[in-house]
């Protein structure tokens, strides 16, 4: 569960890049995160992950505030962020078992898990490979299997499903509604409208750092009957 | 030529203008150079006032140009040296290299403005270095309009040919050296094969010719400058510049100039040549695709702590990544290893510091004070010489921010940066203590007492490192040579390295050297040593919860 109250991050004390933002997702919900570039949603998902802190309010990740107890709170979700280039020079399973070390994963466990996913991802082969070897729908597929490795309740991701391919997107999509069929929770940033229609069970529409709706996709198709999704979507965040 | 400018102008752009919008930093990015102005200050007057000393002294003898020789000695050397490190960094691993490469650009137009972006890179230095001397000098010889012409002349040129040099080696071995598959391993091979060479090559051909005590005596009374003449250099510009300044010699002045743009020719053309044949591919990484048998996944996949697991990546990055390779661990292993074949090769016994060395009775007991600070000085320049905790947030960049993501504590992560900087420095450390235990006989039990002065140095100075790097992270670079090299951080630990250093010594004539005090001054580095390893906790923990990137 993801409970996000009337945070609010203004950088410079001039842009104001989230203003009084509130919603809660209830366990085995998917949340598309829609907007426009620009519109706020890589600051709120910083706030959610704990790399930014936000001006005002506060969010809690199953119950746990991540201002006030960061660790607890970290240890409940996984994040993936829209760049993956990152610990290039580690081998994928070294990054792997990083990951693996730092969330007290059992070795058991790490060794199925890792088999697993990387079996499921087709990255058996890279495993022993520099992540700088690894093209970008690679590297997106490694730090999403390094979330995997500590199986979190919660996961976090930004525009997962760039850079994948048709099998890797699809496989992807399995995961998430197999993770919230577990009754656990899912948030992420799209800019794919297809993508959230066909997956969310909500979406929240942000634009200029104001959610401007959220709730089911069918409610608010119902408000502008007729349209297409790319019309009502450009008509919400045109602010008409 | 126009390609040539265009490419140099953006390059300097991003190098050196990527100033963040945001006010606040940039009032914060002004008081931190004028805060390394002021800290450098004492030591540059010192350099200006022994200039002046120096000065009184060669006047009497008309030796006063030896004080412009040293200096540009000086100098090459230095810009030569670091012109190892740096062109690798630049011309070959930096990011924007595979980019060029697709673009439709002459080698000759993507080396020339690389070259001029290492100059200014060495302009910094050059003025740091040559300031202080030159104003000690300017204020005693006040000399005329053309010195100053002819000076700014050759200061702005006087890398030129250093980095030719540097880069004609590096760029040669690039090129020419194809015996290793495996091409990760060929970009260090070869980096380490350039700076044995250029070690080399400043190791035969610099210094002075050897002369006999007479005829020594003879130049020195001869005046006019006569010392110049044994100064031998290894890049033949410098002697004609040298001339030109002290004599005020127009002749010799074009000379320079000639030479200069002749190596710089020299240099261009050989770029055309080489240059691509070394570059294209070099960020290539090799990739097996092959699975990994059951053992090797094991093994690849057993459980480490967590403080261990991360210190094993820092390594892991640090040595895998060739500009931080040579930076960060380079230096530890090979200055030891110049210092130790300097020594046992009997080379330059007849230096002062090398007589006085040998003057010591090492076997004595009655130098433990000595040992021990030598122990302390040793531990704390090997521990400032490598930058790996003055630049371990640094080095992160914007990737900084999973440090904030993973549950994982602040102090933690902190402990397990300084400890790869501290492994590093203990190896470096070690590399110096043992020859030094080996060749002057020390007695084991005053080693012992310089091994425990260079461990609590050690950890003193790779925290203040930490302290420096979590005060002012240089978080925004897209080369990774900008994190080590192009990083001020470093001043704030090498500063008070050498002001330790000099301090100590200066101290030992007052304390007695006995027991009693050399306890007393280890007691007081564990007592300094506890602090500052709480106070870098607590640190971590402040400035980490308030970075954002």
């Amino acid at each position: 569960m993801i409970e996000i109250k009337n945070i609010s991050k203004t950088y410079n004390g001039k842009v104001k890049a989230v203003n009084h933002l509130s919603l809660t997702v209830e366990d085995g919900e998917i949340i598309g995160f829609i907007g426009p570039n620009g519109a706020g949603k890589t600051t709120t998902l910083k706030m959610m992950t704990g790399i930014l802190n936000p001006d005002e309010g506060e969010i809690l990740l199953n119950g746990i505030n991540i201002q006030h107890d960061p660790l607890e709170a970290k240890r409940q979700f996984g994040f993936v962020p829209d760049n993956p280039d990152i610990f290039l020079r580690l081998k994928g399973i070294e990054y792997l078992n990083f990951m693996a070390d730092i969330y007290d994963v059992k070795e058991e466990q790490r060794r199925e898990r890792i088999a697993h996913t990387a079996d499921t991802f087709e990255m058996t082969s890279a495993l022993n490979d520099t992540i700088l070897s690894y093209s970008h729908g690679m590297r997106q597929k490694i730090i999403m299997m390094g979330v995997l490795v500590h199986s979190p309740n919660i996961w976090i991701l930004d525009e997962p499903l760039t850079g994948l391919d048709p099998q890797a997107a699809y496989a992807l999509k399995e995961m998430m509604r197999e993770h919230v069929a577990q009754n656990k929770t899912v948030f992420f940033s799209t800019h794919v409208l297809e993508v959230a229609e066909k997956l969310c069970s909500k979406v929240a529409i942000i634009d200029k750092g104001e959610l401007f709706y959220f709730g089911p996709l069918d409610i608010l198709k119902q408000q502008y009957s007729g349209l297409s999704l790319e019309d009502i979507f450009l008509k919400v965040t045109s602010h008409e | 030529m126009n390609k040539y400018f265009v490419l140099f102008k953006i390059m300097l752009k991003n190098t050196f203008n990527i100033i963040d919008t945001k006010d606040k930093k940039n009032v914060r990015r002004i008081l931190f150079v004028v805060f390394i102005v002021i800290a450098t200050a004492p030591s540059l007057v010192s350099f200006g006032f022994l200039t002046r000393g120096a000065l009184f002294m060669l006047l009497p003898i008309q030796q006063e140009g030896l004080v412009i020789s040293l200096l540009f000695l000086a100098l090459s050397t230095v810009i030569f040296f670091m012109a190892i490190f740096l062109v690798p960094a630049i011309y070959y691993f930096s990011k924007d290299s595979e980019t060029l490469l697709a673009l439709p650009l002459t080698p000759d137009a993507i080396v020339l403005s690389k070259f001029s972006l290492s100059m200014v890179y060495e302009y910094l230095t050059i003025f740091a270095i040559s300031i202080p001397i030159l104003a000690g000098y300017i204020s005693i010889m006040t000399p005329g309009l053309l010195f100053y012409l002819l000076l700014i002349v050759i200061l702005l040129t006087i890398a030129i040919v250093p980095l030719a040099f540097a880069g004609l080696i590096i760029m040669v071995i690039m090129a020419f050296v194809p015996f290793f598959k495996n091409r990760d391993f060929f970009n260090y091979a070869s980096g380490f094969l350039a700076l044995a060479f250029a070690i080399g090559i400043n190791y035969l051909m610099g210094g002075t010719a050897t002369l006999s005590q007479e005829s020594l005596i003879q130049l020195l009374n001869s005046g006019n400058n006569s010392l110049l003449t044994i100064m031998r250099f290894i890049f033949p510009n410098i002697p004609y510049a040298i001339n030109a300044l002290v004599n005020l010699n127009l002749v010799d002045f074009l000379i320079y100039l000639v030479i200069t743009a002749l190596i710089l020719f020299v240099f261009v053309f050989v770029s055309k040549l080489v240059y691509f044949k070394g570059v294209i591919g070099v960020n290539e990484t090799s990739a097996s695709r092959k699975n990994l048998n059951l053992k090797a996944y094991n093994k690849e996949t057993s459980s480490k702590g967590v403080v261990f697991s991360y210190f094993i990546k820092e390594m892991k990055l640090m040595i895998r990544t060739p500009v931080y390779l040579l930076n960060n661990i380079s230096t530890v292993v090979l200055i030891p290893i110049i210092l130790v074949v300097t020594f046992a090769s009997g080379l330059g016994s007849d230096d002062e510091i090398v007589a006085l060395i040998n003057k010591i009775d090492w076997s004595s007991g009655n130098i433990l004070m000595i040992v021990t600070f030598a122990g302390f000085v040793i531990g704390i320049m090997m521990s400032t010489m490598n930058l790996i905790t003055v630049t371990a947030l640094s080095r992160e960049g914007t990737k900084i921010y999973y440090m904030k993501l993973i549950p994982m504590s602040y102090v933690k992560q902190i402990q397990a940066k300084i400890l790869s900087g501290i492994v590093v420095s203990f190896v470096g450390i070690m590399f110096m203590l043992i020859p030094a235990w080996w060749f002057l006989s020390i007695k084991i039990h005053l080693m012992f007492f310089a091994f425990i002065a260079a461990m609590l140095g050690m950890i003193f100075m790779n925290y203040l490192g930490m302290i420096v790097d979590l005060v002012h992270p240089k978080l925004i670079w897209e080369q990774e040579t900008a994190a080590v090299k192009n990083n001020l951080n470093s001043v704030f630990t090498m500063v008070p390295a050498f002001a330790l250093s000099f301090g100590l010594f200066f101290l030992l004539q007052f304390i007695p050297n006995t027991l009693g005090s050399t306890l007393i001054f280890l007691v007081l580095l564990i007592v300094l040593d506890a602090w500052i390893i709480q106070f870098t906790h607590r640190l971590s923990i402040k400035q980490l919860h308030n970075l954002e990137i």
